[in-house]
């Protein structure tokens, strides 16, 4: 009969010093998420107690479906690896991290085109359309026609600098239909004018109870767990303004949007904390402005988001 | 008396730049027209521009602040040589489509007809083509108050911030109300047929009603419509 050693004596005398495991930085991550040809910086971090002894740590894959810029290290523990993951193909694949050759934990990255999940470079394109929207005083929902157009890389079912495309742009809701008979809709969130209180008759100044975070609720919900950028097409106060709001998941423990229109450039993404908060910004001070288009003098306060997908 | 001139100057130098605004013509591409003397006035808001029939609106641009707040300022004006036909959902050329002989406003700066169509000027605003043809037969079409225009089939509202047709609704017992806001004491309409009220193209619910800023007599009388439902 063997003398056995307690498991706490064990991590002691045998695992002493080297990293516990080797995992993304961010701990929200559950599952990781590419789509094939983005590219994206990943950062992970050493486990363990950092005791300044630097040991190679290297990556091993099960296939060719993703790459890393760099893929061993020498780092000590609680460092932070930095590396860019490239998906080269749809699957599964399982990282096995060695530390000393010896293996420690595996990694799994699941390289999928999620329909509604958009690349940097996808956002790219709307964001120059927005810069041209900007400088011509394009119409709101003509400017984010066209941004949705360039983002999709899609230029017969959206308005292009050169054709109107026969698209009826002169209602946010009306054209939602249009894009949504297309199959460019994932998911939609209409919010009724109580969303505030007071609702509809007078100027909005918070919202109801039950809906201070009613906005930033379906944003989660929407992005559900995808790493990547998720794009909106949005409306306020019935119409009244027509915008994209575009939020960048590639890291879950700092989820930030920024809002495009053609008035102005909003500068840095900022924190989705701040979502609701610039919903209802916008839409108390529009509501005075919309209420003086109407007949009555009171606009709706109700508004709709609508996310973006590809075919 | 010194600083009196220089605001007496300030003023004049923008009602000067004011007036010039007001006269510069952008073609449907929003390029500046340099020469207006290019610019033949036929009738109303149509304006005949390189041998193409335009129709005119002010050209209103969006300006964005730090607070989110838009504010509108007047560019000059713009013309439009295709319109979006909402009857077959393309645009046509406005040469090929308005006839000038029976061209007449309806109301003021929003609404225009020919023997064919009605056409309702979005402005600049909200379209980079402002003006589109209504999907109403001329002949039977009647405005009604508090921004509704009907035929037998369809209704458009065009009283709130923009102009659409209201789905579904029986467009031939559709009416309007007038109500009196009990705060402001002003007189204001909403839209009804026998099952529904409608706030401009809205439905509206009981909550909607709940807070109309109207007596108790014609509320209980709205009431009993959301009952019929």
């Amino acid at each position: 009969m063997g003398v056995g050693v307690s498991f706490e004596k064990y991590q002691k005398i045998e695992r002493k010093g080297t990293p516990t495991s080797v995992h993304f930085e961010c701990t929200k991550i559950t599952e990781y998420n590419i789509g094939v040809n983005e590219t994206r910086e990943v950062r992970f971090k050493v486990g363990g107690k950092n005791d300044d002894e630097k040991r190679s740590i290297k990556f091993d894959f099960s296939n060719s479906n993703i790459s890393l810029s760099t893929s061993s290290w020498k780092a000590e523990n609680e460092w932070i690896l930095r590396t860019k993951i490239t998906g080269k193909k749809n699957g599964t694949t399982v990282i096995t991290v060695k530390v000393e050759d010896k293996t420690l934990n595996s990694i799994t990255i699941h390289c999928v085109d999620y329909k509604d999940v958009f690349s940097e470079e996808n956002v790219k394109r709307l964001i120059a359309e927005n810069k041209i929207s900007i400088a011509d005083h394009t119409a709101c929902i003509v400017a984010a026609d066209k941004q949705l157009g360039k983002l999709l890389d899609n230029t017969s079912d959206f308005i292009t600098n050169s054709s109107n495309n026969n698209a009826d742009v002169y209602t946010a809701y009306k054209r939602v239909e249009q894009i949504k008979k297309k199959g460019f809709l994932a998911n939609e969130k209409k919010f009724s004018q109580y969303v505030f209180k007071g609702g509809g008759n007078y100027q909005p100044k918070e919202y109801s109870e039950e809906n201070k975070h009613a906005v930033s609720d379906y944003l989660k919900a929407s992005i559900n767990g995808k790493l990547g950028y998720h794009v909106f097409y949005f409306t306020i106060l019935n119409g009244y303004h027509v915008l994209t709001l575009v939020i960048n998941n590639q890291n879950p423990c700092d989820v930030k949007f920024k809002i495009y229109d053609q008035l102005r450039d909003r500068g840095e993404y900022v924190s989705l904390l701040e979502v609701d908060n610039k919903l209802l910004e916008m839409n108390t001070n529009n509501w005075s402005g919309a209420a003086s288009l109407t007949r009555d003098k009171t606009a709706s306060t109700k508004f709709g988001i609508w996310k973006i997908q590809r075919k | 008396m010194e600083n009196t001139k220089e605001i007496v100057l300030v003023i004049l130098v923008f009602l000067f730049l004011g007036c010039d605004s007001q006269k510069k013509y952008y073609d449907s591409h929003f390029n500046q027209i340099s020469n207006t003397k290019d610019l033949k006035e036929i009738k109303l808001n149509l304006i005949r521009y390189e041998n193409k029939l335009n129709i005119v609106s002010d050209y209103i641009i969006g300006v964005g602040g730090n607070d989110e707040k838009i504010n509108f300022e007047k560019k000059g004006f713009l013309l439009q040589d295709s319109i979006y036909s909402s009857k077959i959902g393309s645009y046509q050329l406005v040469d090929n489509i308005i006839d000038v002989p029976t061209y007449t406003e309806m109301e003021k700066n929003t609404l225009y007809k020919d023997k064919n169509n009605i056409y309702y000027n979005a402005t600049s605003r909200n379209s980079n083509y402002p003006y589109l043809i209504l999907d109403l037969n001329v002949s039977e079409s009647k405005i009604l108050p508090g921004g509704y225009i009907k035929d037998s089939k369809t209704v458009y509202s065009y009283g709130g911030v923009v102009c659409t047709k209201i789905d579904s609704t029986d467009a031939k017992g559709f009416s309007v109300i007038q109500l009196k806001d009990t705060i402001t004491n002003k007189v204001f309409y909403r839209g009804r047929n026998k099952k529904s009220i409608y706030w401009n193209e809205s439905k509206m619910s009981i909550e909607d009603l709940k807070l109309l800023p109207i007596g108790r007599k014609q509320k209980d009388s709205l009431y009993k419509t959301f009952l019929l439902e």
